[in-house]
This record gives structure tokens, C-alpha cells and sequence, in this order.
């Protein structure tokens, strides 16, 4: 009876989601050193305005504002996915050790060596690769059990945190700039960022998309999935890849930004309740959300300088986390 | 997991016992001259004798006793610091990854050690720029454990809730609020670090680079109370390590002592990280070793975790100053170099 | 070691001789009026010294040994004529080529925010040279081991004190005051042949967002001394200096358009010339954007602020001056 209810409310929950999303788009490609007015903004799109105004509008906050949206969509949907093959309301790309590692890869590179900006989403991606491998192969052969994947996913945390921080040192005058990098932000990215990525943030993000039906089976019981037909790990194992390949991919361009990945899936979860077909796209779309309006925020607050983003994110990150803490339902998870 | 260690060489327990505290007073007194003898400058063993004895030329007289002493001196200390505390933490949680890190203790201490930087030149703006590091160098051993202590009782607080106290949630807790504090430091520390970043990421990678007599004079009487906190712990904490229903039949206050015993870990861990920064990998592999060497005594356990934590921090720290010298490598990154094979192994064996 | 430094000194006289004549000509007074009164000036009377903490530093003769932590420190210790006993490096980087192959045999104290202080004592410098915003945590351990002086380094004003405390710790004083102001005529006579006009921007940074300094950081100091503008603009702090600059994002580097960039230099490949907006730069259409070395992120010293001056002459106003190539 109630299932039938809230089936209705679905539509609008995905409508206001997309119309949030429409509205920050549209605050993000006005806002700047001086506002844009809606009518230049009109005539840059046709090609029209002085060459500042469409540079502004075109190259950077246009690309920066894609970015934020395809990322944030993808840690989204890395983190339910995350959550839901771990069964552990707390998983997240930052709690398994991915973002991590995926950062000490381009830190440790970028000291090290001077590669060109086009290999650092593989870099990052090997990293987050290797960090995500060990923390799940340290959890356990075989069967992934929640509470062993999250605190193995502490440790390797832990452990490239304090690898990176050593390598911070090492490098010397270049010190400053890797703290900023670290702390997360979307400053500066462009056309050229977004293509690197773009490939590797879309395509999974459109596999998963699609995988829904394995996706809701995994989250039943490990014998009843079974009993359903499905190869549990190996399953599990393809989820968790691509989850990874999008976190250490977007880790890669903007820095580590945790903490989207676990608010996003719970957000969405509360809103869905029970029908958990809609759990990964609403996640996806919530991560978008709240990546754009973190960048936005981060553009504004502090203006004529920026904010890390990740800080916001942490920030923003941090109410939900208490009041989730305090419920317990979700603290023991789905 | 913890709790499940059962005595796998019953055999001679007590010589077993002995030759293990032998072992121990042995490295105790054996690692400051390592601490001593090596450095960015080569000096003789004559000259180090000599210098301690306060015979030596100014030079070396200088180099051992007002840079090396000290420095191997706290590095001994912090070892047993972060040790004890990570020690604690694993018992209470019954997690064998816990340490003051991962649970937020250590995350707490360096976002107010950052804070206090920003606000140093805040309260200190205008004429004198510098005029704030003084201010924030004077009160961070304090400040510093004031945010460990405060993250500790957040994470207690936090797991509290609905009734008991579960170790699992504990651990999940600190995770998410050390993953939080972090995000915040690393923000804070790059968009208002300004000039000091680098002063203040030397002090976030855990090193003990330029401390002094002094630092060691604020450090011991918190070395004293934790090292009583944690003696009178010791019957409550084994008690603590059957099950909970047990531990309570016996009439344990599991609550009250698992809230002491934290305080007792986040005094400890967070007053060594007001002097040198968090240092990791000490709290998480010290335990482990000890546990494996001394079985389930916790009072030999106890030992062994002052003198292996003692050790390691000097072993690293020496190291550190030495591989690459006039550079160095701080405390906190060579251990955790140190601990990476190490740490991998662990967990490998781990049922 | 005086003998080594005048040598040095004579080989840089035949590197400059390729150029104008008024410059050789300045050269050659130089030599006459400030090496031989120094030569001949042999002091041993106690120095009195009070650096930018305010604090006041005595010392029973003039230094002959001393330490830099920084740049600056061995700068103007070899443009007084003494060879600087420990430097600080900047990792892999080493030394700042400006200062010559020479200096790459003085032993190093590791970074300057961390000099290593055993090597220090080992060495026992009469006098260390130290930047302030890197020394204020560890100032009472050096001072420990020797007298310090604490420098600001940042603008004009403290380049030019600093030289001047230098020379009188060297018991050089006439020579350094000689050094500033044969610095103070020659930006004044650029000054007045200077087109100015344009607008600049000084840059740094490896990363996405680049680090631009305000005003009165002594490099854009020194152009807006030459009537260009700096789109940093004032600081916020101008008694402390501090911050020396910001992140400026590339929305608003574009809004301020600079007609010329300077990039300090950077190990790796600099991450905001690869944005999209990077072309759309004036500077970058009209190929004004250089790469300029070390010297000008520590240009307090006197070698480092005349090659600043140097290279500001050859690329902001070529056709004055035919010099094509400095001493770097």
C-alpha cells in the first residue's frame, strides 16, 4: 500500500532534483568576477558579446560547471555502489582507500617525475586501482564482508595520507601548490580537463546505469542472489571496478574530494525509501547537485579568492553525517 | 579479534616472560645511542662519551646535548606515546586496525594546531605578521590536546547514542570524523596558510625537527599520568576483553572504563602530536608486535609496547635524519615506511 | 678566499664586456671606486646590528664566515666579496644558477625552512643570514650556534636595508651603500627611459590556478617603479607583507588582461597554461609571456635584483637597450 504511494512520488523527487541542478547550472555560468546578465548570457550563446564575457562564459565556468556535474555524478554513483555491494551504509570512494591512493599517485608522480597532463587519469587511476585492490584483497578473499572492507579501507587511507605527506615535503618549494591540490577544487579546470576525463567518468556511469537489475539482486542476500542465478563476486568485482575507475578518474583533475559519495547515496536512499531501482540514477543526479552547488559556493564565498572545494564538501558533508550517526536505522545500514 | 588471543606457548610462561622484559630494558637503553652516535655530522663514540660527560668541544657538546639528546630523548617518549594509546585504542575497540589516527584523536589535534596558525595572524594582524607564530608555536601542545580530547568525546558521544556502546561503531565513527578533520585541515591549511605552509606541513607530516629540552619538560608530567592511567587500567581492561556479557556479569562498568581508557588514549596520543605532529604507524604496528610477543598478559604487553614504541620512533627518526642528509625525512613518514611491509603481513595473517 | 671572489668577479668583467659601453664604462667605476677602498679599508672595530625582528645583534668584529639560509644570504655576501661559508638548497634544485658553479661546493644546510642544524654547529658560522617567515620557529636553536640576523626580504624597502645591514656586518658598509645606490640610479634612469604603460602580471605556481604577488613584492615593485602596472594590485597588509600574493583564478586574470606575463620558474609542467582561457590572454597572443629564473622569486640580493632589472630591460623595452642575453 505504501509502495504503491510513494511509487507516485518519484517523478517529482527526479524533477526537482533536475531542476535544482538546472538552476545552480544556470547561477554558475552567470556568476564570476562581475555577474553576468541573463540577456549577455543570451547573446554569448549565440555567439555574440565581447571576447572576456564569452571567453568567461565558454571556456571556463561552461566546462567547470560540466565537470562539476559529471563528477559529482560519479562519485555519487561510485559511492551507492560502494554502499550497496558492500551492504555498509558507510562506504564511500574516501573510505576505501581509493581517493587516497588515487591522490598519492598524482602527488608521488608529479614530485618525482614531470608527466604530461594527459597520463595523470591513468596514474591516478593505477593508484586508486592499487589502494581499492589492497584494501579489498586485505578484507577478504572470496567473500567481501561490509565492516572488514571499511576498516581495511581506513588503513590504506592512513597509510597513503602519511606517504603523501612525505612526499609533500620532499618536494620542496612546490610544497604550497601540492597542499592546494590536495585540498580538492575545480579552480582552473577546463575544456582540456573535462576531456581528459570524460571517458572515463561517462562510460561507467552509463554502464552502471544500465546494470540496475544485477545492481538491486546484489543488494538481496548473498544466497538469495545466488539462488537468483547471479555470480556474486564476480559481479561485485565489476561494480567496485568501475565505482573505482570513476573516483580515482575525477581524483585526478580536481584533487581528492570526499565525502559526495557518502552523502549522496544516503540522501537518495531517504528519499526512495523502498524502491531501490531509483537508488543509483537518483544518487548519480544528487552527486551532481551537490558537487555543483559545493563549486558555486566555493566560486562566491570567499571571493576574490576560492575556497577549496573539498572543504565544502567536507563541510556540507558534516551535519548529515551526525544526524545519520544518530538514526539508527542507517547506521546499521541496507 | 582481540579478545580471542589465547596463550599459544603456555610452556615456561614466566622465563618466557622474563627474557621478554630482559629484551625490552635492553632496547630501552639501547636505542638512545643510536639516537646519540648518528647524524648529519660524523662523530666518534669517544667524542659522543665525551660530550655527555660534558668534555667534549663546544661543537660536540652542542650536537649531543642540546640536538641530539633531547630529540632522541622526546622521540623516546612520543614512541611511548603513541604506542600506549594505540595500544588502548585496539583493546577497547577490539579492532586491530584502531589507532589515534584513524579514530580522529590525531585528526582532531592538527585541524586546532591549523586553526591556531589562522588565528595567530588573525588575533596578531597588522604591524608584526610574525607576531602569530609565537603565539600559536606557545600554545599548541595544549590546543593541540584540546582538539584530540574534544575529537575523542565526539567520537564517544556520537557512538553512544541509542544505548550501548558498540567497539564497531566506535571505529566507524572516528573513521568518518578523522576523514572529515582531515579534509578540513588540508582546506584550511591551503587557503589560509599563506606563508606558513611550510612551517605548518612539516608539523602535520609528525616530525621532530628542532625540538629542545623544553618541549621534553611539557611532554613528561602527561608521559607520568598516562603511564599511571594506564596501570590503573589494567584489571578493568582485561576484564573488558572477555565478552560483554561476561564482563558485565562481573560487575564492569563497561561504558564508564571503555570512556576512561579513551581519554586515557586520546591524552596520550594527542599531547605527543601537540610536540611533533601526528605519527601514524607507531600506534597501529607497536600493539600488534607486542600482542604477538607477550601473548595475552596485559601487563607484559603493556612493556613490551613502551619499549618496541620507544624503539621504533628513534629507529625511524635516526634513519630520517641520516638517509638524506642535511635533509630529513620526518619521524612520521619513515615509520610509516618502516610499517608498510610490515602492516601488509598483519593483515595477511589475519583470520 | 678574497683572492677566489675578486677572480670570480674579473670573469664576470669579460662575460659583461660584450655589452654596451656605458655599461663597461659603470663596470669599471665600480671596480675603481668600490673593490680598492675596500681592499684598503681592513676594520676590526665591534658591530652593532639591528635586523627586521628589531632585535639588536652585536658582534666583536666583522663576520667573515657567514651562514645563508636563503638566497639572499649568499647573494649579497658575494657582492660584498666573501665567500659564504653554508648555504640552504631547495632540494633536487640545488643552488640558484645565478650565483655560479662555485657555489654548488658550499656545503648545504638542507631546506630553509628546516636548516640542519648539526651541520650548522659543525661549521660555526660567525654570522647567519636568515628569512624571517622561515626562521621565526627555530630562530632561538640557531641562535644558539651563531648570531642571526632575520631578514623580511619582500619589498624595495627591505632589499635595500637588508644590503645595507649586510655591508655593515661585513664591515663593508661604504660598499654596500655604493651597491644600492648605483641600484637606486639605475632604476631611476631606466624609470625615465621606461615606455611603462602597460600592464604586467608576475606569476607563479606549478599548478591549475596560478599565484599572482601584489604590489609591493620587490619584483612588481620594481616594474611599477618602472611605470608599468601591476594587475596584482596593493596588499592588503602593507606594513607586514604578508600574504605576497593570491590565487588568482583565470576568469579574473582574463578580466585584468595583462599586457605582459612573467612566470616564475616551475619543476613541472605549469597546469594553467594548458587551460582553455590561456590563449585567449593578450599576453599570450602577442607573445609576451616569459619565463624568468630563480632570481626573481628571492630578488632582494643585490646580484639577483640587477639581473631582474637586467631582464626587465631586455624584454619590456628592447629597442633602448641592444643587450639580448644576461648572466644567469
Amino acid at each position: 500500500m505504501r509502495q504503491a504511494s510513494t511509487e507516485t512520488n518519484i517523478t517529482p523527487i527526479y524533477g526537482a532534483t533536475i531542476l535544482v541542478i538546472a538552476a545552480l547550472f544556470l547561477i554558475g555560468l552567470l556568476a564570476g568576477q562581475q555577474w553576468t546578465t541573463p540577456e549577455t548570457l543570451w547573446s554569448v550563446l549565440q555567439g555574440q558579446g565581447s571576447i572576456i564575457e564569452r571567453v568567461s562564459v565558454l571556456e571556463l565556468r561552461l566546462p567547470r560547471n560540466l565537470l562539476a556535474m559529471l563528477g559529482g555524478a560519479a562519485l555519487g554513483a561510485a559511492g551507492a555502489i560502494m554502499q550497496g555491494v558492500t551492504r555498509n551504509s558507510l562506504a564511500s570512494p574516501g573510505l576505501t582507500g581509493v581517493i587516497a591512493a588515487a591522490a598519492f599517485g598524482v602527488v608521488g608522480t608529479q614530485t618525482f617525475f614531470t608527466p604530461d597532463a594527459l597520463w595523470l587519469p591513468v596514474i591516478s587511476l593505477g593508484g586508486g586501482f592499487l589502494g581499492g585492490m589492497l584494501t579489498f584483497v586485505i578484507a577478504g578473499r572470496g567473500r567481501l564482508q561490509p565492516e572488514r572492507v571499511v576498516l581495511a579501507g581506513i588503513a590504506v587511507t592512513a597509510l597513503c595520507t602519511a606517504l603523501t605527506t612525505g612526499t609533500l615535503l620532499v618536494s620542496g618549494s612546490e610544497a604550497a601548490e601540492l597542499y592546494y591540490w590536495l585540498a580538492g577544487s575545480l579552480m582552473g579546470r577546463g575544456w582540456l580537463q573535462l576531456k581528459l576525463v570524460a571517458v572515463w567518468l561517462i562510460l561507467p556511469l552509463v554502464a552502471v546505469l544500465l546494470l540496475r537489475r544485477p545492481f538491486r539482486v546484489l543488494q538481496l542476500d548473498d544466497e538469495l542472489a545466488l539462488a537468483m542465478g547471479l555470480a556474486v563476486g564476480r559481479w561485485r568485482l565489476l561494480f567496485l571496478l568501475l565505482a573505482l575507475i570513476m573516483a580515482a578518474a575525477l581524483v585526478s583533475v580536481t584533487g581528492p574530494v570526499i565525502f559526495i559519495g557518502l552523502v549522496a547515496p544516503h540522501i537518495a536512499r531517504r528519499l526512495i525509501r523502498d524502491q531501490f531501482q531509483h537508488w543509483l540514477p537518483l544518487s548519480a543526479l544528487l552527486g551532481g547537485l551537490l558537487l555543483l552547488a559545493a563549486d558555486t559556493l566555493a566560486r562566491q564565498l570567499a571571493f576574490p579568492q576560492e575556497l577549496p572545494v573539498g572543504m565544502l564538501t567536507a563541510l556540507i558533508g558534516a551535519p548529515w553525517l551526525l544526524y545519520l550517526l544518530n538514526s539508527r536505522e542507517s547506521a546499521h545500514g541496507g | 579479534m582481540v579478545a580471542n588471543t589465547r596463550e599459544p606457548h603456555k610452556k615456561p610462561l614466566l622465563q618466557r616472560t622474563t627474557i621478554l622484559l630482559w629484551f625490552g630494558c635492553g632496547l630501552i637503553f639501547l636505542t638512545p645511542w643510536l639516537g646519540l652516535q648518528f647524524g648529519a655530522t660524523d662523530l666518534s663514540w669517544q667524542q659522543v662519551l665525551a660530550g655527555l660527560l660534558g668534555e667534549g668541544s663546544s661543537h660536540v657538546e652542542r650536537v649531543v646535548m642540546d640536538l641530539r639528546l633531547p630529540r632522541t630523548l622526546i622521540g623516546l617518549v612520543i614512541g611511548i606515546h603513541f604506542a600506549l594509546s594505540g595500544w588502548l585504542l585496539q583493546l577497547i575497540t577490539r579492532n586491530p586496525l584502531a589507532e589515534a589516527g584513524i579514530l580522529g584523536i590525531s585528526g582532531g589535534a592538527s585541524l586546532v594546531a591549523v586553526a591556531a596558525f589562522v588565528v595567530g595572524d588573525w588575533i596578531q594582524s597588522g604591524d608584526n605578521p610574525y607576531g602569530g607564530i609565537p603565539f600559536a608555536l606557545q600554545y599548541l601542545p595544549l590546543l593541540a590536546m584540546l582538539g584530540g580530547l574534544l575529537a575523542a568525546l565526539a567520537v564517544y558521544g556520537l557512538s553512544l547514542r541509542n544505548g550501548g556502546l558498540s567497539p564497531v561503531k566506535l571505529t566507524l565513527t572516528g573513521a568518518v570524523l578523522a576523514g572529515m578533520l582531515h579534509a578540513l585541515t588540508t582546506g584550511g591549511l591551503a587557503f589560509w596558510g599563506h606563508a606558513h605552509t611550510e612551517l605548518v606541513a612539516q608539523w602535520l607530516a609528525g616530525s621532530l625537527y628542532g625540538t629542545t629540552w623544553a618541549h621534553l619538560k611539557a611532554l613528561l608530567p602527561w608521559t607520568a599520568l598516562g603511564m599511571i592511567g594506564v596501570l590503573i587500567l589494567l584489571r578493568p581492561l582485561s576484564a573488558m576483553q572477555l565478552e560483554d556479557e561476561q564482563a558485565r556479569s562481573l560487575g564492569l562498568h563497561l561504558n564508564r572504563w571503555r570512556a576512561i581508557a579513551l581519554v586515557v588514549a586520546a591524552l596520550m596520543a594527542a599531547s605527543a602530536v601537540g610536540i611533533v605532529g601526528p605519527v601514524g604507524f607507531i600506534g597501529l604496528l607497536v600493539p600488534h608486535i607486542s600482542r604477538r610477543l607477550a601473548g595475552s598478559g596485559l601487563l607484559v604487553q603493556c612493556l613490551m609496547c613502551t619499549a618496541l614504541g620507544a624503539t621504533l620512533a628513534v629507529v625511524a627518526d635516526t634513519l630520517g635524519r641520516t638517509i638524506f642528509a642535511p635533509y630529513e625525512l620526518p619521524v612520521g613518514v619513515v615509520s610509516a615506511a618502516l610499517g608498510v611491509p610490515f602492516f601488509l603481513y598483519l593483515l595477511s595473517r589475519q583470520p | 678566499m678574497l683572492s677566489n671572489a675578486i677572480n670570480a668577479d674579473k670573469e664576470r668583467i669579460r662575460i659583461k664586456a660584450g655589452r654596451g659601453l656605458w655599461r663597461r664604462l659603470l663596470i669599471s667605476i665600480t671596480w675603481v671606486t668600490v673593490v680598492f677602498p675596500v681592499l684598503a679599508q681592513a676594520e676590526n672595530s665591534p658591530v652593532t646590528l639591528t635586523d627586521d625582528r628589531g632585535k639588536t645583534i652585536e658582534l666583536t668584529q666583522p663576520a667573515t664566515r657567514p651562514a645563508a639560509i636563503s638566497t639572499f644570504g649568499a647573494d649579497v655576501a658575494r657582492a660584498l666579496g666573501i665567500q659564504p661559508v653554508a648555504i640552504t638548497t631547495f632540494g633536487l634544485e640545488g643552488t640558484p644558477a645565478y650565483l655560479g658553479p662555485e657555489m654548488n661546493k658550499i656545503p648545504s644546510l638542507g631546506p630553509r625552512h628546516q636548516p640542519n642544524l648539526e651541520r650548522l654547529s659543525r661549521i660555526a658560522p660567525d654570522l647567519v643570514f636568515a628569512i624571517r617567515r622561515y626562521t621565526e620557529k627555530d630562530g632561538p636553536q640557531i641562535e644558539a650556534i651563531a648570531p642571526m640576523v632575520a631578514l623580511d626580504l619582500i619589498t624595495l624597502q627591505d632589499s635595500l636595508h637588508a644590503v645595507a645591514l649586510a655591508g655593515d656586518a661585513f664591515g663593508r658598509s661604504q660598499q654596500a651603500q655604493q651597491i644600492n645606490e648605483q641600484f637606486m640610479t639605475r632604476l631611476n634612469s631606466l624609470a625615465a627611459q621606461s615606455p611603462g604603460g602597460r600592464t604586467v602580471a608576475i606569476l607563479t605556481s606549478g599548478g591549475e590556478t596560478p599565484f599572482v604577488y601584489y604590489d609591493h613584492f620587490l619584483t612588481a615593485a620594481l616594474l611599477e617603479r618602472l611605470h608599468f602596472d601591476n594587475v596584482g594590485g596593493p596588499p592588503p597588509n602593507p606594513d607586514s607583507g604578508i600574504p605576497l600574493g593570491y590565487r588568482i583564478s583565470l576568469e579574473t586574470l582574463l578580466t585584468l588582461n595583462p599586457d605582459v606575463i612573467f612566470l616564475l620558474p616551475s619543476n613541472r609542467q605549469r597546469g594553467f597554461t594548458l587551460n582553455p582561457v590561456w590563449p585567449y590572454l593578450q599576453a599570450v597572443k602577442n607573445d609576451q609571456v616569459f619565463e624568468v629564473g630563480q632570481h626573481w622569486k628571492e630578488s632582494a640580493g643585490p646580484i639577483a635584483r640587477s639581473l631582474v632589472l637586467d631582464d626587465m630591460t631586455r624584454l619590456l623595452f628592447p629597442d633602448i637597450t641592444p643587450v639580448k642575453t644576461s648572466l644567469r
